[in-house]
């Protein structure tokens, strides 16, 4: 009897898919020089049932990959349009700030054939064939595929499963591992009608009087060429509904109630459909020697099912992961670092929105879908969620923040340590709910970034160095914690008439116990006096909540509420963060040397937050800010004294919401803004002088901290800065 | 209308000890004087005062100070629970969230952990560790129950997991506690801490089971608001896994009327016995780790009937 003859191909990393994530590993493995054997069972170019969206950052790495060319040719995508029931519509622009390019939207055809290409241009190996298992060796990983039919061997140093949501890799390397969560199905359509750079979001999609758990969508192609598909989140033992009846349902909706924006679609070609690598967790380590990436490893996001970005990314991460410990033929390296790196990519994914589908789809089938109304808010946390969605989603990283860039021009150790301190904070926030982490995180990365942890890395080192750097990460996520949980306990709605405000409520207090939790475990290994501390910061932070909620609708609120409220909240935080900061340099807390420098500054910030909210140029995150909650930022209130046709405005705006664009007007004219600037310097000016003046100590980068309020003010708004902060 | 499980009533002493220098003149006064004034069962501080006496001479000041933080903890999560549920009774009169909004009430209840964080430092380092451990715990089940919530696969483990974290993880550290500020000692404080969970996860199954059965005079809550709220407990679960026909009932929403039959047909499955026997299991569970001389001290026989109690509250109802 004679053997097959068998193919047997050698070579550093096998990489089993080549698709984006599979690609993209290939590609930057290669250009570090390292010996990668790609296998896909398809021969390129070949379709791929998805939204044919590329998010920012996946655009960004393409273009680095070479595609630049390419991509320019498709349509830019400004913004989402989330559209409820064919008629309330709601747009979420993509930010762009720093130079992050906008999303794209290009067949997967083109975009994987592309990358492909790419790949081999690098000196990446293909071969097409369809891999069957894996085994390990002592020292290598071992591949059986075939090619048509002939059998193939390949030895792998390190194998790299990129074969999507289906990956059979997976399912041979996880004991315990479950079906992908998620599936879609999109067609493509001709429309008469010139399609528009936006993607669009339909919102809910009823079939049979039942809601689907997931979305509608149209993307565009081209000028008059649209991606239209539907996704579905699974819900065990319920009807898996067909989703090629849901596809034809949601485009014969379209063509009759938004016949106006999408025109009339003409079919081109047949829908192609797949599961989606949605899964409950994250897992992106089979076993020593094996990785999984993009879908394969479940990074496609729940929310928003984008994928591409993650898988790239993920695979960016890990391909330079295995080049950091790379160890040739003497080992595979260490799953759990593997682990640790990819993961702090991608905090937000992996969660489970089950219970979050679950409950909106059981209320809403459970109501007759009613009218909505003009103004039907959706509670703060929700909004929040909305907010941060298309942010969130594009880095982690706290390096572009004032605080950083502060910190770290004062001593580049110093940002060095701040980041760290995020990184823990991301490991530490980790959750088993959905949109918490992220609410969380996203509320310290906007406007000036992680500043009562840099308040408490400034204070440790002017004080003398930390004695325990781990003490002062600990402390630092104490402080940034309790900075936000005033926001988190104020999302909160007081007459939940309906289901969403309802869910509203009840994460918005999950989120805040969550936090506080966090920030008391972080505080307990620093010892009883920063506990007392915290306690005790935290007890005035619900004094000053209560006195902002009590001043709701109150125009006649006088500024020394505002400040009061102020000092017990953002100043009580500030000082709570050098309280840390001197116990962690082992002082004593108690004398309380920079009490005054903490108040003032605490206020400060919340004036520059306040000003950039209700009168910033850029969306930043405000309509106002809260003016249609009642919440009436000092600017406001000195409007308030200051124009008398100011209160009937307001009192308008909380009836009907409509008057936030006068309102602004009206606290500008009257010189209101700009007296709350000047406020906002001349404390923050005080703090300057209260750190340069700490005896004893060195307080510049406390100082530096305290020159940023009305830099970012300045930065924010066409207001300036006024002469007298330099 | 007398309200069997009204509760003891406020001790002054516990008041001044809770609110501290809270001024009277801001709002959060009143919500966290509303909230002490009506102390429920004092069950967990029970517990703690009881495990203290195991000790051979007790800080009599220490030990109230931390009954009183653990019971400022305990109310401070009923606080925020009557919140995410949407809750308008508790302990036999209206919520705070329902009597002075839900804004109020989230923040009342945070003030409420705060201060408890502060009294609880009194008893060291380690204790400060344990609390926030605790009360990590203790959020963490919370948000495990809200993340199934509805969720008709909900199956005995993940209920069993949810309620070991939500609710006896805090009876557990309460008599850890009391052991050890009481100067019990480390081995007594273990089998106490043993104790303390299987009467904890006991306690949280007889609640279930009373939310489905009994009426508000006895529970000072709305009946039946589990199932309303989607919340799949012990009961309703085996209910399930026996009667197929049950979980499209669920699935296809409660309306008020449907609650009695839905009840009786859960009953029906025998549901009630298998949560009753589980609850058994876990107070010999508890009365086992418990160390009982012969005859026993005073405090030594109180929590042993603490333990039975929670059965006993059953044997009316089923």
């Amino acid at each position: 009897m004679i053997d097959p003859v068998e193919t047997i191909e050698e070579c550093e990393v096998a990489i089993v898919g080549a698709g984006p994530a599979g690609c993209t590993a290939a590609a930057v493995l290669a250009e570090l020089g390292h010996d990668v054997l790609l296998l896909d069972q398809s021969d390129f170019p070949r379709d791929k049932p998805c939204g044919d969206g590329v998010g920012g950052p996946a655009v960004e790495l393409a273009g680095r990959l070479g595609l630049g060319t390419l991509l320019a040719t498709a349509p830019e995508v400004e913004s989402t349009r989330i559209v409820v029931g064919h008629r309330r519509v709601t747009a979420i622009p993509f930010a762009t700030t720093k130079g992050r390019p906008l999303p794209r939207c290009l067949p997967r055809r083109e975009f994987d054939a592309a990358l492909l290409a790419a790949a081999r241009e690098r000196g990446v190996r293909f071969r097409r064939a369809r891999v069957a298992s894996l085994e390990r060796g002592e020292r290598s990983q071992w591949l059986s595929a075939v090619d048509g039919e002939v059998p193939i061997a390949v030895e792998a140093g390190f194998a790299i499963a990129a074969d999507g949501a289906t990956s059979r890799l997976r399912r041979q390397a996880l004991t315990a591992t479950e079906r992908p969560r998620a599936y879609a199905i999109r067609a493509y359509f001709r429309t008469e009608k010139p399609v528009e750079p936006v993607f669009r979001v339909d919102l809910p999609v009823e079939v049979d009087g039942r809601i689907l758990p997931g979305y509608g969508w149209v993307f565009p192609i081209d000028e008059h060429t649209v991606n239209v598909g539907v996704g579905s989140n699974y819900i065990p033992h319920q009807e898996v509904p067909s989703l090629r009846r849901v596809l034809d349902i949601y485009v014969d909706q379209l063509r009759t109630k938004s016949a106006r924006q999408v025109g009339d679609l003409e079919p081109l070609g047949r829908p192609l459909g797949s599961p989606v690598g949605v899964r409950r967790q994250v897992e992106v380590a089979g076993h020593p020697g094996l990785a999984l990436v993009g879908d394969a490893a479940g990074t496609t996001s729940p929310i928003t099912g984008e994928g591409i970005s993650f898988a790239m990314r993920g695979a960016e991460e890990l391909a330079r992961e295995l080049h950091r410990n790379d160890r040739r033929r003497r080992g595979p390296s260490s799953p759990a670092v593997v682990e640790g790196n990819v993961w702090r990519a991608f905090p937000q994914v992996g969660i489970d929105t089950s219970a979050a589908v679950r409950v909106a789809t059981l209320r809403a089938n459970q109501a007759p879908s009613a009218a909505a109304s003009v103004r039907s808010p959706a509670g703060p946390f929700l909004e929040a969620v909305w907010r941060m969605l298309p942010k969130s989603a594009y880095g982690t990283g706290i390096a572009e923040t004032p605080a950083w860039a502060a910190l770290s021009d004062c001593d580049r150790a110093l940002g060095g340590s701040l980041e760290r301190v995020n990184d823990l904070l991301l490991e530490r926030l980790a959750d088993p709910m959905p949109f918490v982490t992220e609410v969380i995180h996203d509320s310290i990365r906007g406007h000036l970034g992680p500043m009562y942890a840099a308040a408490v890395l400034a204070t440790a080192s002017g004080a003398g160095g930390a004695e325990d750097a781990g003490g002062a990460s600990d402390a630092g996520i104490s402080a940034e914690v309790v900075g936000v949980l005033p926001k988190l306990l104020t999302m909160l709605v007081d007459r939940a008439s309906s289901r969403q405000l309802k869910l509203n409520n009840a994460w918005a207090v999950l989120a805040g116990d969550f936090a506080a939790t966090r920030s008391l475990a972080a505080a307990a290994r620093l010892g009883p006096a920063a506990v007392t501390a915290l306690s005790r910061a935290c007890q005035r932070g619900c004094a000053g909540g209560m006195l902002d909620t009590t001043a709701r609708y109150a125009a006649d609120r006088t500024p020394e509420n505002w400040l009061e409220a102020g000092q017990e909240t953002e100043g009580s935080a500030m000082v709570l963060a050098t309280e840390f900061g001197t116990i962690v340099a082992g002082g004593d807390a108690a004398a309380e040397p920079l009490r005054e420098f903490g108040l003032e500054l605490g206020v400060a910030i919340r004036l520059a937050e306040e000003i950039v909210e209700l009168a910033g140029d850029a969306a930043e995150g405000g309509e106002g800010g809260g003016l249609d909650r009642g919440i009436y930022s000092l600017p406001v209130l000195y409007a308030a004294q200051a124009a008398p046709t100011l209160p009937r405005l307001l009192a308008q705006h909380a009836a009907e919401g409509n008057r936030g664009e006068e309102i602004v007007a009206v606290v500008k004219e009257c010189g209101a803004l700009e007296r709350a600037v000047s406020e906002c310097g001349e404390r923050a000016e005080r703090a300057r002088a209260r750190a340069e003046s700490w005896t004893g100590n060195d307080g510049r980068a406390l100082a530096a901290l305290a020159s940023l309020p009305l830099e970012y003010v300045a930065a924010r708004t066409s207001a300036g800065a006024p002469s007298a902060c330099r | 209308m007398a309200l069997a499980n009204r509760g003891t009533t406020a001790d002054p002493t516990e008041i001044e000890i809770a609110l501290g220098s809270l001024s009277t003149e801001n709002r959060l006064w009143s919500g966290c004087n509303y909230v002490v004034s009506n102390p429920g069962k004092r069950f967990r501080a029970a517990v703690l005062e009881s495990a203290a006496s195991y000790g051979q001479c007790p800080d009599a000041a220490l030990v109230r100070r931390c009954a009183v933080a653990i019971e400022l903890f305990h109310a401070a999560t009923l606080a925020h629970d009557d919140v995410v549920d949407d809750d308008d009774l508790r302990r036999g009169r209206p919520t705070v969230a329902a009597h002075s909004g839900n804004l109020s009430a989230g923040l009342v209840g945070g003030w409420l952990f705060a201060r408890s964080g502060e009294l609880i430092v009194a008893g060291g380092r380690e204790v400060a560790s344990r609390f926030a451990d605790t009360t990590s715990l203790v959020c963490e089940g919370e948000m495990l129950e809200a993340r199934s919530l509805y969720d008709l696969d909900r199956d005995r483990d993940a209920y069993l997991a949810t309620i070991e974290a939500k609710t006896a993880v805090l009876i557990s550290f309460s008599a850890w506690l009391g052991a050890t500020v009481g100067g019990a000692g480390p081995e007594v404080a273990e089998r106490l801490e043993r104790y303390g969970l299987a009467v904890g996860m006991a306690f949280q199954i007889a609640d279930d089971i009373l939310d489905l059965l009994a009426d508000p005079g006895t529970t000072g809550k709305t009946k039946g608001s589990d199932l309303r709220g989607g919340v799949y407990t012990l009961p309703t679960i085996h209910a399930m896994a026996v009667d197929l026909g049950l979980r499209d009932l669920l699935a296809a929403g409660i309306e008020e009327d449907d609650l009695e039959a839905l009840v009786d047909r859960i009953r029906d499955t025998g549901a009630i016995e298998v949560a009753l026997a589980e609850t058994t299991a876990r107070i010999d569970e508890a009365l086992e780790a418990l160390p009982l001389a012969d005859p026993p001290a005073a405090h030594e026989a109180h929590l042993a009937s603490l333990a039975r109690a929670v059965s006993a509250r059953l044997d009316e109802m089923v």
